[in-house]
């Protein structure tokens, strides 16, 4: 039973070298998301339906103003996580390394958002400093557009494999293979790419402990620049050499499976667009169409009129 | 009773602790190791064998169980882990990958420089650590991109012996060598461990050395005991002679029965006679010769022979 | 005829002034269906010459002819390519695709195969390497075993005439190397050509040609039980030979008119047999008439 990921891999049946918690763990910060090999209703979706979803919803996102809108937008984002079979707790845990970032520049919406409106009412003053219901509701729009945006990166990434990125962009990009667009080549420096992070990552692991092994002291304490990146040596001479041979054996092994680019390639696997995929861009596509309508037409204001006069 | 270099209890590691992926690499591990010993650790691929690696000088810390080092135990706030790894000298697979310096001298002096010695004791250690490992002095102004993999491996190896170890840990030393590097190599390791001339009658061998390794060929070449290593637990352990001798127990665990130990067993079989324990070709040469001579049974030249069977 | 090699020579920097030669005048020839090992010292030019074969390098002097085909000729490239499949040493640096299926598809992708037989390659690759069922496997989660099966099987697709191994079992433990190694015998047997760099000259025993190399030139060439016995001259160009040989030039040493020629496990076995077997039965004659046996 394996999991693949964009960002984590983990496979107990293969006793993979994982690093545990400790000073030469690597690993944690490079967590997106989690795909697991359960076969849920989302996964089955063309990889390229994947792809535009994603597009959506980040235009969504940033194209709607008001709150209500995000709120729409993250409402469907929740609903997908059960056709994921994500467990709500594991697809919102992204957010959590990004939360306090992101109420940081609340809090600055809060107290910088000019005041100068009309219907602007000040609902707390000290000294210099004012919070007025445009600052509120400026804050309370950034953390929910924040939160709906990377809650619905986490969902997509939950459903997409490496693969289908690869897969997905390629097929997009096809038709503009006429052009002169390298379709096939950016697909593939992706695919590899996102493959090669965790190999990466893991060789410089590796190699910390043995640098360490043998006196290397990663700078933990050294304040001057220039010094610090003297003790990292150790780290990215090694890296970058191995990086370069590895790209080296990976040339040789395509050219050895006579790979000339994109041209004339013939695919064992040809995307083919379902009705269920049509669904789901057409769902989604409502619930853009909804948020913009929804900014649009000032629901907001209407919103905040009507907590104000209960409030 | 002079106190063990390296002293591991009951040691336990589980990657991924307490989470749905847990991993458990290593379960009730003891391992001992006195000054003069050189100690084998066989496993097979999977095995556990890196984790318990990184467990010898302070990479990682025991979940379970007590590692001592010279008595000190790891886990303890005041032990300076630095001064263990100064003290075990641990040698990763590939070690030449970690070459990053230009000069061959300036990576070998690279450890003794971080402690901050004196020129003239980097000096001394770096021309004495290039002898240790069969290269000239003057080799230290050749450039490492022009070193070849055997000749680099030497260098990360004097890198270590540099920093003057009481214990080295070694995995998987002869990885991809050529045969004539291999040889080399073993002849190094086995001066190291005998040392300087003893300062006195009666001093003993202060040095040790652990090979962790699943070629068979270097254990038995190399060591005096050894542990077999399996799914994260301790299979067997004894004299290099009795463990590699259970030619059934090392096949179920993934380890190649020596050439010579299952050739004699072959002869043995033929003329259904008592087998003998032959580690090497020279060994098994002198047994057959004997045989030959007059012999009618299959002898060890000093008179021991085993019960047939596999042990 | 696979391959046929004329006059080869090779330099890595043949641009300088006084250029390193890897190969000098290597001139040999390879049929379909032949099992080849080519040994020899580090910088031997093993795998220069291994790289010869499927155009990844080309001659600087001399011609390689592979399939009837000179791999100086540009637009052939794809045909040589597609016959001379190559597996690498190291498992994890030459798989380019996520998932095991995606793998062994991309060699006959790239050939512009048709969808429905790439996958009927596919199916076939896999089951030759004993990789059944794992099609959706990603790749990261195989063996470093498995993984140099993926890459037979990559190979497998294109439907290649001869396996090029470049010291393919070095990074490989016991099990996975046997399992290695059956694969590719399995395969020979079928009527593939297996060229196959090794340093491992009890690997090298196996099959039906050697071929050494010492400084860029041919030392020595023919089947194994001539070349792997004439321990003198291996010594010289820097390699030992197989367990069995070195086994019995010891017993040798001490036991003058032993002899040296025996190459296999059984051939060995079976003399040590014969003479003890051959003393008990002369000393049995010998108590039966009455004289004092040479019991010790």
């Amino acid at each position: 039973m394996g999991k693949d990921t964009m960002g984590e891999r983990t496979d107990p049946a293969a006793k993979t070298r994982r690093e545990g918690r400790l000073e030469f763990d690597l690993f944690d910060g490079i967590r997106i998301g989690r795909y697991s090999e359960v076969h849920a209703p989302l996964h089955a979706l063309d990889a390229r339906v994947k792809l535009l979803l994603g597009v959506l919803l980040i235009a969504g996102a940033a194209a709607s103003q008001g709150i209500s809108s995000q709120l729409l937008i993250l409402c469907a984002v929740t609903a997908g996580f059960p056709a994921a079979r994500v467990r709500l707790s594991e697809g919102f845990r992204p957010l959590i390394p990004v939360l306090p970032f992101v109420f940081a520049l609340a809090l600055l919406q809060l107290f910088a958002v000019p005041q100068f409106r009309a219907d602007a009412r000040v609902l707390w003053e000290w000294g210099l400093l004012k919070i007025s219901t445009r600052g509120l509701a400026a804050g309370v729009l950034l953390v929910t557009r924040f939160t709906a945006i990377v809650a619905g990166m986490s969902l997509l990434s939950a459903i997409t494999t490496a693969s289908d990125l690869a897969s997905g962009i390629e097929h997009l990009l096809r038709p503009l293979q006429k052009m002169g667009v390298p379709a096939h080549e950016f697909s593939l420096v992706l695919g590899i790419s996102i493959r090669f992070v965790p190999v990466l990552t893991e060789e410089a692991s590796r190699l910390m402990k043995a640098q360490a092994s043998r006196g290397a002291d990663f700078g933990y304490h050294k304040t001057n620049f220039v010094k610090k990146m003297r003790t990292m040596l150790p780290l990215l001479v090694p890296l970058f050499l191995t990086s370069l041979r590895r790209a080296q054996n990976l040339v040789e092994a395509m050219e050895s499976r006579c790979y000339t680019g994109g041209k004339g390639r013939t695919y064992m696997r040809r995307p083919k667009a379902h009705p269920a995929d049509l669904f789901a861009l057409a769902c989604a596509a409502c619930v853009v169409g909804g948020a913009v309508v929804l900014s649009v037409f000032g629901a907001d204001a209407r919103m905040w009129r009507w907590l104000g006069k209960v409030l | 009773m002079p106190v063990p270099l390296i002293e591991i209890r009951d040691l336990s590691y589980v990657y991924n602790r307490g989470t749905r992926l847990a991993v458990c690499a290593l379960e009730q591990i003891s391992v001992e190791v006195s000054a003069g010993e050189v100690v084998g650790i066989l496993g097979a691929n999977g095995s556990g064998k890196s984790t318990l690696l990184c467990h010898m000088n302070g990479l990682f810390k025991p979940q379970t169980g007590v590692v001592r080092v010279d008595g000190r135990s790891l886990a303890d706030r005041s032990t300076d882990i630095r001064a263990v790894r100064r003290r075990v000298g641990l040698v990763f697979q590939n070690p030449e990958d970690q070459v990053f310096e230009r000069f061959a001298g300036d990576d070998v002096a690279f450890g003794p420089r971080s402690l901050g010695l004196p020129r003239e004791e980097v000096r001394r250690r770096v021309k004495e650590a290039m002898e240790a490992v069969g290269l000239p002095f003057a080799f230290k102004d050749r450039l490492t991109e022009e070193l070849s993999r055997g000749q680099k491996r030497r260098i990360a190896l004097a890198g270590i012996l540099a920093l003057e170890p009481g214990l080295l840990v070694l995995d998987e030393p002869t990885a991809n060598l050529d045969p004539m590097g291999r040889r080399d190599l073993i002849a190094s390791l086995k001066g190291w461990v005998l040392g300087p001339a003893p300062r006195g009658p009666g001093r003993a061998r202060e040095r040790a050395v652990v090979i962790v390794s699943h070629a068979i060929d270097d254990i038995v070449e190399l060591a005096d005991r050894v542990y077999l290593l399996a799914a994260g637990k301790i299979v067997a352990e004894g004299p290099v002679r009795e463990v590699l001798a259970r030619r059934a127990v090392l096949a179920k665990n993934g380890i190649q029965t020596p050439f010579c130990a299952s050739f004699m067993a072959e002869l043995a079989n033929r003329l259904k006679s008592p087998t003998v324990d032959a580690m090497t070709i020279d060994e098994a040469a002198s047994a057959v010769a004997e045989l030959l001579k007059g012999n009618n049974r299959l002898q060890h030249p000093m008179g021991k022979a085993r019960p047939s069977g596999n042990g | 005829m696979l391959v046929r090699i004329e006059h080869l020579s090779f330099s890595y920097n043949e641009a300088q002034r006084s250029p390193s030669y890897a190969l000098t005048d290597v001139n040999l020839t390879i049929d379909d269906g032949e099992y080849v090992a080519i040994a020899g010292h580090n910088g031997s030019g093993k795998t220069t010459l291994l790289k010869h074969l499927n155009a990844l390098l080309l001659p600087v002097e001399g011609n390689v002819w592979v399939s009837g085909l000179n791999t100086r000729e540009r637009g052939r490239l794809t045909d040589v390519r597609r016959a001379m499949g190559m597996v690498f040493q190291d498992p994890a640096a030459q798989i380019i695709q996520s998932t095991v299926e995606e793998e062994v598809a991309f060699g006959p992708e790239n050939l512009g195969v048709s969808p429905e037989e790439i996958a009927l390659r596919v199916a076939r690759a896999l089951r030759a390497s004993g990789l059944e069922g794992l099609g959706e496997r990603p790749c990261g989660f195989l063996s470093i075993g498995q993984k140099q099966l993926l890459s037979i099987a990559a190979t497998l697709a294109m439907e290649p005439r001869c396996l090029l191994l470049d010291e393919a079992t070095s990074m490989l433990d016991w099990p996975a190397r046997v399992r290695f190694i059956e694969t590719i015998e399995g395969l020979h047997r079928r009527g593939m050509a297996v060229v196959s760099v090794t340093q491992d000259m009890d690997e090298a025993a196996r099959a039906e040609r050697v071929i050494v190399l010492s400084e860029g030139r041919v030392a020595m060439d023919g089947p194994p039980r001539e070349i792997l016995t004439r321990v003198d001259r291996l010594a010289v160009l820097g390699l030992e030979p197989p367990s069995t040989v070195r086994l019995a030039r010891k017993i040798g040493e001490t036991l003058h008119g032993f002899p040296s020629d025996l190459f296999t496990v059984s051939e060995l076995a079976d003399e040590i047999e014969r003479r003890v077997r051959g003393k008990r039965h002369r000393k049995g004659l010998r108590s039966h008439v009455g004289a004092k046996g040479k019991n010790a």
